[in-house]
């Protein structure tokens, strides 16, 4: 406990830096940006700023991916509310009752609470995230690359089952990143596989080129004719923001409900942020006296699921960076970025860069300070930045992804590569098949053959030892349950549907909103 | 190539750029051939240099080029680059920089394994340890070294050798990869006695002995550098050192020779490489360079407190250096059965 309190100080010396300082401001600026911006998710934004961190040191590079990831949660709410425009898919659900709000007049209200919701949230997250990682490196020298190996089967299996949509589209997409993550040379004889002749393949698919192609431009390629354009006369001023006491009081409850399920499915790998938003919102409504209000403009719909999309984004970074196992598509690039960095994810992370590590979590409470000042003045610049219309964002968007891509290894092959990945992902996206499982397979491929392998060289070719060493036991007990969970609730869903068919009006209403990019 | 002739010579260039608007191109074109012959020789290097250590950080290449990068770097007046590519025990890193181009500003860390060990055990290597690169300079050698895990029952090389006998199919032993000097040296140590330990390759040193120190590994071979800080923290146990003689770093611990194994000696080397075609003043250069790093006490007081030996030489030198330890190394290769799968 103690402990945690004096890494922590020295992780505020490492995050104050003035250098790491700029590049945590840049990063949030740029998030909060991307994050009202529709069409440009954090993980468009992130891969195209990657390349530039190859040549910097870790610690401000990952600084500054994590403030883009962060700072774009906080970008994401301002168009939900004010523009009825789920930039972001997990802030879907806060369109609900956030415009809403912004037509009766009260948007500044609804920002206001969503700042104050997401700041406790945040703070609480990174709480637990400083007492609950000291834990994880008491277990760093007990995981081997047999508990490495079990630990990542179960990151994968929950991140290709637990997303939105059926769990057998989400394994085979996994299998497909794993197969993609294969390409390269192997590491242990240097032999060269899957490269089909093509010398800029032995050295893996780039990561960048994959994520942009699958995020960027193959949702591009999808809505560039559904998007319309929003106009807005929305006006917030400071004053408006400041939430009444009443309405603080009322905020309260659901502020910390959100905050807790935020935080629980963050510890859970494998829960994508919009699973944990819907949950929040809908729980909320459960519990609530009047749920007839809700969708009309509930102050509490818009505080709980903000708290739960940012606490568990916070918290989202223990699994990630100690376990190395991903809670979804972005966290599965910030895990490429480190591995590119030379940093190798798991429990010995946190001993091993700890400047990396406690900076990191002292640049999220710097961070989401900045983003609560940056929030106040730039809201109404971003708005501005909505009214470019589509025709011009798009094409400009897809020349930057061209340009990024080109610079990081200045050839045309990954601008190809782009374009192969982006009409790929379109055609997987048409076809209801989920797109992050294919990156994060991509991601943890590499790492969870690797482990395989050696786990199957130390046991001299014995596969019960993933079944005989009692850590790698839980976790394919996790894995067993897993898979029993999602056959169980498959069986259930198909004989509730032969029952009735009748449709809660809060699945209705979600439904209404596009929801893409998961 | 003082400070006072850069000098100069970068006030000399703000001069050529302020006459070459205000007065007659004749000047312009006599002073420009005057400067011409000293541009040409100062030009290099004007940009940062990447240095390819081809494992992770934190292992014993690591620990050679990041002192040598820096201190060549201020000699050079250039930032050096350290760029870790791990992998296939260090040939990815290699093939990267025999693929480079040939303008001094991607050089090698080049270690035994890439340049001596890994042409003959690899079936297939993207690159050829000679005819794709130009040999700058050695730079430092170290004996390896044979680490146990403080779990495991024994205190010297014969009660491991009697261990691995009692219980076979019960040791294993991590290295930086297949083709490291660590990995041969353990498959020389099995071909010599006899005793059932398996090889597991990692990436690099630095995770390899991560599991040696959480006991997922029993043993390693690995150059003395790498193992050292562990052993005097006494998280591992230090068996034998593969020197005719005792290391100076480390002297209460036996050679091979007096653990009862004749002749069983193992060096593991690091040097610079370039790409192949390099032009020779570059080239030269470089190697005067690094070996004046080599020379140095900064450099030396960095390094052989660790056990290693630093130690320049001419580029004939290493290339004949070089030569000789192919045919060594390759005998080894074979004599001990080591092979990739």
């Amino acid at each position: 406990m103690h402990q945690s309190l004096v890494d922590l100080w020295y992780g505020f010396g490492v995050a104050l830096q003035p250098h790491n300082l700029m590049w945590s401001f840049f990063g949030v600026l740029v998030g909060n940006l991307i994050g009202v911006l529709p069409g440009m998710g954090a993980l468009s934004a992130i891969s195209m700023l990657l390349p530039l961190t190859y040549t910097m040191h870790p610690v401000p590079a990952f600084l500054m991916l994590a403030g883009i990831f962060y700072g774009s949660m906080y970008g994401g709410a301002i168009g939900a509310i004010l523009l009825n425009m789920p930039s972001h898919p997990p802030h879907a659900v806060t369109c609900l009752d956030g415009y809403p709000m912004t037509r009766q007049g009260k948007g500044g209200t609804a920002l206001g609470i969503t700042m104050i919701a997401s700041f406790f949230a945040a703070s609480f997250g990174i709480t637990v995230m400083v007492f609950a990682s000291p834990l994880l490196v008491a277990a760093a020298l007990k995981f081997g690359p047999t508990e490495i190996f079990s630990i990542m089967l179960l990151g994968l299996l929950a991140g290709g089952t637990m997303a939105r949509g059926s769990p057998i589209k989400g394994v085979a997409m996994t299998v497909i990143g794993l197969l993609i993550g294969v390409v390269g040379t192997d590491v242990n004889s240097g032999t060269i596989r899957f490269a089909f002749g093509f010398p800029e393949l032995t050295d893996r698919v780039d990561l960048v080129a994959l994520a942009l192609g699958l995020f960027g431009v193959a949702d591009f390629l999808r809505s560039v004719n559904r998007m319309h354009f929003v106009g807005t006369e929305t006006k917030v001023r400071l004053r408006d923001m400041r939430p009444s006491k009443a309405e603080l009081k009322q905020a309260f409850f659901p502020m910390l409900r959100g905050t807790l399920i935020g935080t629980l499915f963050g510890a859970m790998p494998g829960t994508g942020p919009t699973i944990t938003t819907f949950i929040a919102y809908a729980f909320e409504r459960r519990i609530s006296k009047t749920p007839e209000r809700f969708g009309q403009g509930a102050l509490e719909g818009v505080a709980s699921p903000e708290a739960a999309s940012h606490s568990k984004t916070q918290v989202d970074f223990i699994p990630t960076m100690s376990l190395g196992i991903p809670g979804d598509a972005v966290m599965a690039l910030l895990l490429g970025a480190l591995m590119i960095q030379g940093i190798n994810p798991g429990p010995q992370l946190i001993s091993e860069h700890a400047d990396l590590f406690w900076g990191l979590i002292a640049s999220f409470w710097v961070g989401n300070v900045l983003l609560l000042l940056l929030n106040v003045p730039l809201i109404g610049l971003w708005v501005k930045v909505l009214q470019v219309p589509y025709r011009l964002m798009f094409p400009c968007a897809l020349f930057f992804i061209a340009v990024g891509v080109y610079s990081t290894n200045n050839s045309l092959f990954e601008v190809n590569e782009v374009l192969v990945f982006g009409i790929a992902g379109a055609i997987i996206m048409a076809l209801d098949f989920p797109i992050a499982p294919i990156l994060l397979g991509y991601v943890l491929g590499p790492l969870v053959e690797e482990n395989f392998r050696r786990a199957l060289l130390l046991s001299r070719g014995n596969l019960g030892v993933f079944f005989e060493r009692p850590i790698s036991l839980g976790f394919m007990t996790l894995c067993i349950l897993l898979v029993a969970a999602q056959i169980f609730f498959a069986i259930r869903a198909a004989r509730r549907k032969r029952r009735d068919t009748r449709d809660t009006g809060y699945r209705a209403a979600s439904e209404a909103v596009p929801l893409h990019n998961e | 190539m003082s400070v006072v002739d850069d000098k100069e010579n970068l006030m000399a260039k703000q001069r050529l750029s302020v006459l070459g608007r205000f007065v007659p191109t004749g000047l312009l074109l006599l002073a420009s051939a005057l400067w011409l012959p000293f541009a040409i020789a100062d030009a290099y290097p004007d940009k940062p240099i990447r240095l390819v250590v081809p494992f992770p950080p934190g292992g014993p290449t690591d620990i050679v080029a990041r002192p040598l990068a820096q201190f060549l770097g201020e000699r050079l007046k250039q930032q050096i680059i350290v760029d870790n590519r791990g992998g296939a025990g260090g040939s990815i890193g290699a093939e990267l920089v025999a693929k480079a181009p040939a303008d001094g500003y991607t050089l090698l860390m080049a270690t035994v394994g890439t340049h001596a060990i890994n042409a003959t055990l690899y079936k297939r290597l993207g690159y050829d340890p000679v005819k794709d690169f130009t040999p700058i300079s050695l730079v430092a050698a170290a004996p390896v070294a044979l680490v146990a895990n403080p779990s495991v029952p024994v205190k010297s090389v014969a009660d491991l050798i009697a261990l691995a006998k009692a219980t076979p199919g019960s040791i294993n032993f991590g290295s930086a990869g297949n083709g490291t000097p660590g990995h041969l040296t353990g498959e020389m140590f099995r071909a010599a006695t006899g005793a059932d330990i398996r090889h597991v390759p990692y990436k690099g040193s630095a995770p390899a002995l991560s599991d040696l120190l959480g006991g997922q590994t029993q043993i390693m071979f690995d150059p003395l550098q790498s193992v050292l800080s562990q052993v005097r923290a006494g998280r591992l146990k230090l068996l034998a050192v593969s020197s005719k003689t005792r290391s100076p770093a480390a002297p209460d611990a036996p050679t091979f020779a007096e653990a009862g194994l004749e002749d069983f000696e193992a060096t593991a080397w690091w040097g610079v490489f370039a790409p192949a075609n390099l032009p020779p003043a570059i080239a030269t250069r470089l190697n005067t360079e690094i070996n004046a790093v080599v020379r140095s006490e900064g450099f030396r007081a960095l390094l052989v407190p660790l056990g290693v030996t630093v130690s320049g030489d001419t580029r004939d030198e290493f290339a004949q250096f070089q030569q000789r330890e192919l045919v060594k190394w390759g005998k080894a290769v074979r004599d001990s059965g080591a092979s990739v799968d």
